[in-house]
């Protein structure tokens, strides 16, 4: 009786375990749209939550200017963010998904401003810790 | 008059074609992604690093996926471990193609195959003012 009794416990507190750890994240990682969009909030209207989950530890930052590439941390995007946040862009959105595979996914996503485009490629890579963000080139024009 | 005129427009001509001539070479290179694809599987197949400094932009960025965790590597130690492994030839057969390419981004897939796994690099050009140049690689093993 006790037997069962304990089987039945440590089997509930691992469905428990399982459900508390994971579900959340699992759902958001399992495809790369949660990162896009998360990326798509804290750059068009500063909303910096969740965004620092979505990019991986060794991401970088590209700004095409002239005949120079500028490129940044994910430090430097996230103090960049905080710096700017719930700041809305005076610019229309439109994302396409340039490629994806099993592997890797690459979305463009344009900032159209008065004059002016920024054309962000946000590359995500499919790490075993779900969709994360790894790379992002911007050319403006 | 009219001779005078036609020289001088016979000069700048002259001028024009030799001026373009100069910077044919490099122009050609990296007037194109393909240049660059070309000798990055080279150097990763065959060891051949000649070109390999000249291709790849300062900040690109080399990862690669172990298990849960990216390691990545800068443009140095990726030029590094290619001069190390100058002229070794790999065991593996390569095949490459075009994931997706528009004016101002390509990614190309390289895929080694070894006896037993495979490693496919993704690799990113970007048309940077001063032609294409790789600025991203990712590889997966499986």
């Amino acid at each position: 009786m006790l037997k069962s009794v304990t089987i039945a416990a440590c089997l509930l507190m691992t469905v428990a375990f399982a459900k508390a750890n994971n579900k959340l994240n699992d759902d958001n990682a399992a495809s790369p749209n949660n990162a896009v969009n998360t990326y798509v909030d804290a750059i068009s209207h500063g909303k910096a939550e969740g965004l620092s989950q979505v990019i991986d530890k060794s991401a970088k930052f590209s700004i095409l200017q002239g005949k120079n590439i500028l490129s940044f941390s994910k430090a430097d995007m996230m103090a960049y963010v905080k710096e700017n946040k719930n700041i809305d862009q005076a610019c229309t959105i439109s994302t396409s998904v340039v490629e994806s595979n099993n592997d890797m996914t690459v979305v463009k996503v344009d900032m159209q401003y008065t004059d002016f485009v920024r054309s962000n490629y946000v590359t995500l890579t499919n790490t075993g810790n779900g969709w994360e963000i790894t790379s992002v080139y911007s050319v403006v024009r | 008059m009219k001779t005078l005129k036609s020289v001088a427009l016979g000069v700048c001509l002259f001028l024009a074609c030799t001026v373009a001539k100069a910077n044919k070479i490099s122009d050609d290179k990296s007037a194109s992604p393909y240049f660059a694809i070309n000798t990055y599987v080279d150097a990763v197949s065959r060891g051949k690093v000649a070109d390999l400094e000249s291709v790849i932009d300062k900040t690109a960025k080399f990862s690669m996926l172990r298990g849960k965790n990216l390691i990545s590597f800068d443009k140095t130690e990726m030029v590094n471990f290619a001069n190390e492994n100058a002229n070794t030839e790999q065991a593996c057969t390569v095949t490459s193609s075009i994931v997706s390419t528009n004016t101002d981004v390509t990614v190309a897939r390289v895929d080694m195959q070894y006896d037993g796994f495979v490693r496919s690099n993704y690799v990113t050009l970007t048309n940077t003012g001063s032609g294409w140049k790789i600025t991203n690689v990712y590889s997966v093993f499986k």
